[in-house]
């Protein structure tokens, strides 16, 4: 912990928010905004680190649209913890995202290629 | 359909607020926890983990509310609680709201009352089928766009029209409905067959008539209102027979409501043109007797210009087949929204300018107290930009307060309108008037108008002093400085001028109107006399036997005590006959020039003692006696203009003329000559005019005129008697006075200045309010400034004449720019004025010199407060 930590890290890329949480849920089922963003740090080997601030109202963005559901849990450590599921509306919408983000992606490298 | 979930759940959360909060709470209390924890697990202390992972969450506020926020109903709960605070801030001030919300009550109520004016009488549709899809048609000459059409016209434009779907005419008359024991005379409207199939009208009893069925013997359709007034509503009238004049059957009974095409006048029956008059002759062949309404419907496919293009070819058609009568005649098309306009005319333009002038007075007091308010609240709002509200925010809160009084003022608004609508046909409708009957209600269409003022009425004046409050300079209001000093500001005084202007405007209109209406009270009519009774009696039997009955009631009027002078008549002056008959005349031994025809020219049919019953000056030569009787030669007497207009060199008495009624080679010859008397409005100019002997004259229908020594209507019994006497069942139809029918004739002139003379009170009233508001509150500002010349010497008579000089340096600006304003839209008005300038320096110089005085007076208590302030406690005042 400490401000080199802080360098390796970069922000999330705008848009993507969305489709790096569908698919944390995908991956590890039903789960507590805490362990997301624990997933989402350690998958990307520290480099993208979820803001709190970023990360709850995303959640709620996401309730509203029904891509996931909420429910009250016990946590590992027995605490009572707030889990989300993916919705099967959820699911189709993990999917236009990663193609969208693919197709950006071809794009952008295509442009960066060199000659 | 994804949106509806989302609503569902958007929905949701609004009503289980504190769960979500509780269960944020808890979510977020987990992840510090947790990542306390984790800390931990790396080896840092307890209280460092703790305290690192809270601070890493980041501001916890902030986050709760950017979630609340993504749920969507923020701008409502901000609304809310904007609404919440106004109100709070209104009950503090309650002088400041009552002030307000009289003020727009008054302008909101005033406009209120005048759109359910102008909908009653103008832009209310037809209770038709489709009623906007009516259009008029009109013969118009250059001279007037509106004339009416003859039946036969009418005829032709239906057979030659292939852009109209249909046409029809209507024309009002009054047949006496007699039956058991009573006459009543009708409004009853002739019209052509097909009259309900254009309007699209059946019946709710029984049937209507239709060009398509031929009926076995005249018929008649009765209205709603007469059938519950006559015959008890009772369903088994249809079929049976009534007597108009000669028996009719009753076919049906109109919708209730259906008044014809004139809605605010009533209607008791519909009479097709084949029952009226089923000979092929009379009114029906009469190209020139344009006495009929012509309305219509296009084709469906058809557009208003296509339309307008074909009626005046057929117009022109006409006019080359009967140069005679439809010279200069244009066919034109009004739409139903084009006629409605044209009716309301300028007198309905400037109702509807003037209340929304009243408003514009009303709004500008509310908007003056706001920014009074405004520098009172300045240390409030100084604050709360200072821990964070964007200006956005402030002046959003200070727009829903005005939205609040606005919504409060609409509400006082619209009881006062409730109560003006109930007032308002006892002052518009003419005198003695029974067959008028206004229908003016809050219908939904009003109430929405009302409504959408309102809300523009919170733009105007709550648009600016907001902008201004949230303008405030935080640091010294946060140090101290004198709040007030924040309100001074041009914008009041502005104001206050602006509102004077206005008023201005206002009183002048209603100067010139209400010197319009006692120029057409002294008017010379032509007839001296005022205390005549006007009777309209129908004595039965054949002509003989009418003529004798009236011979002897005449004679026993004559003997009866209070009365001076009886005759009979056609008409008396002034009586509303739409138009007066007229006859074409000739005067023998002189060409006509080719083409033109003989002119017509109106007449009365009178009997003798005329003149002296009503004073009306004989100029040359005598009045009929009795020596003119059916064998004497015939005789006429003629008006000055006649005489002078058509024997211009020679004196007209001893010259003869040829009636077109009249047999040929029958000449009448002119043994008088009379004083112009106004025939059909007070304001005409005058126009040839010529009296027939009624023993000399084919004419039915007569008048009694009654030359009394006190009122009138007093010898109403008396008359009853003496007609009874003479034929047990002769009716008396209507009893009316020369006096009423007068006032009757200016009726116009004289609601326009009631009106608009009430209206220019309120305005008055308004703007001395916003004037007394302004000087007392510069009075105050300036209380140190008094205190303190006060002190160093100055009287208090000083003190008095410093604000009083303010306020009279605000009224005179107000003045110059009202008058100016005044002198500019003169010419908008001039149309309804008479006998008077619209640039009429004595009512400029009225007006003027009233609004000063108000002005004086307004500004006298702040001026006399001023002279009671202590100089001690002025110069410490803040």
């Amino acid at each position: 912990m400490g401000n080199d930590e802080a360098a390796a890290r970069s922000e999330i890329p705008p848009g993507t928010l969305y489709m790096l949480i569908l698919k944390s849920l995908a991956h590890l089922g039903p789960m507590h905004g805490y362990g997301i963003a624990q997933h989402i740090q350690q998958m990307s080997e520290d480099v993208l680190q979820v803001e709190e601030g970023s990360l709850y109202p995303a959640l709620q963005r996401m309730l509203i649209k029904g891509w996931v559901v909420a429910e009250w849990g016990l946590s590992e450590k027995n605490r009572r913890a707030r889990y989300y599921h993916l919705t099967p509306a959820g699911q189709k919408q993990l999917g236009a995202e990663i193609s969208e983000f693919e197709r950006v992606m071809r794009a952008i490298t295509r442009v960066i290629q060199p000659a | 359909m994804e949106w509806l979930g989302e609503f569902w759940r958007r929905l949701a959360f609004l009503l289980r607020r504190r769960q979500f909060e509780k269960d944020l709470e808890e979510e977020m209390r987990h992840h510090t926890e947790s990542k306390a924890d984790s800390y931990v697990e790396d080896g840092v202390p307890a209280d460092e983990a703790r305290y690192r992972a809270r601070r890493q969450f980041g501001n916890a506020t902030l986050l709760a509310e950017r979630s609340r926020e993504t749920w969507g109903w923020s701008s409502l709960e901000v609304f809310l609680q904007d609404i919440r605070y106004a109100v709070r801030q209104l009950r503090r001030a309650p002088g400041f709201t009552t002030v307000a919300v009289l003020c727009l009550a008054v302008g909101i109520g005033v406009n209120s009352t005048m759109f359910s004016l102008a909908d009653g009488m103008w832009l209310r549709p037809l209770p038709v089928k489709d009623p906007r899809g009516l259009v008029y048609l009109s013969m118009a000459t250059d001279r007037d766009a509106f004339d009416g059409v003859s039946f036969p016209e009418y005829e032709d434009f239906r057979d030659q029209s292939k852009t109209l779907a249909g046409l029809t005419v209507t024309q009002r008359r009054g047949p006496v409905l007699t039956g058991e024991g009573f006459a009543d005379s009708t409004m009853s409207n002739v019209v052509s067959e097909d009259y309900f199939t254009v309007l699209g009208v059946g019946a709710q009893v029984g049937r209507v008539f239709s060009e398509h069925v031929r009926e076995p013997g005249p018929v008649v359709v009765m209205s709603d209102n007469l059938w519950h007034r006559r015959f008890g509503g009772d369903p088994s009238i249809v079929g049976k027979p009534v007597h108009l004049g000669r028996l009719y059957t009753v076919v049906g009974i109109a919708p209730k409501g259906f008044h014809g095409i004139e809605p605010w006048i009533d209607s008791d029956f519909w009479i097709p043109m084949s029952s009226w008059d089923p000979s092929q002759g009379g009114e029906r062949a009469q190209r020139e007797s344009r006495s009929f309404t012509a309305l219509g419907r296009l084709r469906p496919d058809v557009s208003l210009s296509q339309a307008r293009a074909e009626i005046e070819g057929i117009a022109r058609n006409l006019e080359r087949a009967y140069p005679r009568w439809n010279q200069g005649r244009h066919g034109v098309l009004y739409s139903s929204l084009e006629y409605g306009l044209r009716s309301a005319g300028t007198m309905g333009g400037v109702l509807l300018g003037i209340v929304a002038l009243v408003l514009l007075i009303a709004c500008a007091n509310v908007a003056n107290l706001l920014l009074a308010r405004a520098g009172v609240r300045a240390r409030e709002i100084g604050i709360r930009l200072a821990i964070g509200a964007g200006r956005a925010r402030i002046v959003r809160q200070l727009l829903t307060e005005s939205l609040l009084i606005a919504t409060l003022g609409a509400a006082a608004g619209l009881l006062l309108a409730r109560w003006l609508i109930l007032a308002l046909p006892s002052v518009i409708t003419p005198p003695g008037d029974s067959s008028t009957h206004f229908d003016f209600r809050m219908d939904t269409r009003v109430l929405a108008l009302t409504l959408a003022v309102s809300l523009v009425t919170v733009l105007a004046f709550g648009l600016f002093p907001a902008l201004r409050a949230s303008r405030v300079g935080v640091i010294p209001v946060l140090k101290g400085a004198d709040p007030t000093s924040l309100g001074r500001s041009r914008s009041r005084g502005l104001l206050v001028v602006f509102q004077v202007a206005l008023s201005m405007l206002l009183l002048t209109a209603a100067g010139l109107l209400v010197r319009t209406f006692v120029y057409s009270m002294h008017l010379d009519l032509g007839f001296q006399r005022k205390s005549v009774l006007v009777a309209d009696i129908l004595p039965g039997g054949p002509r003989a036997q009418v003529r004798a009955s009236y011979a002897q009631i005449l004679e026993q009027m004559r003997a009866a005590p209070g009365v001076r002078h009886a005759t009979l008549a056609m008409h008396p002056p002034l009586w509303n006959s739409e138009g007066g008959t007229a006859m074409h005349i000739r005067i023998p031994g002189r060409a006509t020039p080719s083409g033109a025809q003989d002119p017509p020219v109106k007449y009365n049919v009178i009997d003798q003692d005329y003149f002296r019953t009503l004073g009306i000056s004989l100029l040359r030569g005598r009045d009929f006696s009795s020596a003119d009787n059916p064998e004497a030669p015939p005789v006429v007497i003629v008006s000055e203009t006649m005489a002078r207009r058509l024997w211009p060199e020679t004196d007209a008495l001893g010259q003869f003329l040829h009636l077109t009624g009249d047999a040929e080679g029958m000449n009448r010859r002119v043994v008088g000559i009379v004083r112009d008397v106004r025939i059909n409005s007070i304001l005409e100019t005058p126009e040839p005019y010529f009296y027939l002997p009624y023993v000399q004259s084919n004419h039915e229908s007569i008048l009694l005129l009654v030359e009394t020594t006190g009122d009138p209507l007093r010898l109403a019994g008396p008359l009853r008697n003496v007609v009874t006497g003479v034929d047990r069942r002769a009716p008396v139809l209507s009893l009316s006075t020369l006096g009423l029918v007068v006032r009757s004739s200016m009726y116009e002139q004289e609601a326009a200045a009631t009106l608009v003379g009430g209206l220019g009170l309120i305005a008055l009233l308004l703007t001395a309010i916003g004037l007394y508001g302004v000087i007392s509150y510069t009075m105050v500002q300036r209380t140190r400034e008094i205190g303190i010349r006060m002190a160093i010497g100055a009287q208090r008579g000083d003190a008095l004449r410093l604000v009083l000089r303010q306020g009279l340096h605000l009224a005179c600006f107000g003045i110059a720019a009202g008058l100016l304003a005044a002198l500019a839209a003169g010419p908008l008005f001039a149309s309804l004025l008479y006998g008077v300038s619209p640039r009429d320096p004595l009512t400029f110089a009225a007006v003027a010199l009233l609004m000063l005085a108000v002005a004086l007076a307004a500004s006298f208590v702040p001026a006399r407060r001023a002279t009671r302030i202590d100089p001690l406690l002025a110069v410490r005042h803040e």
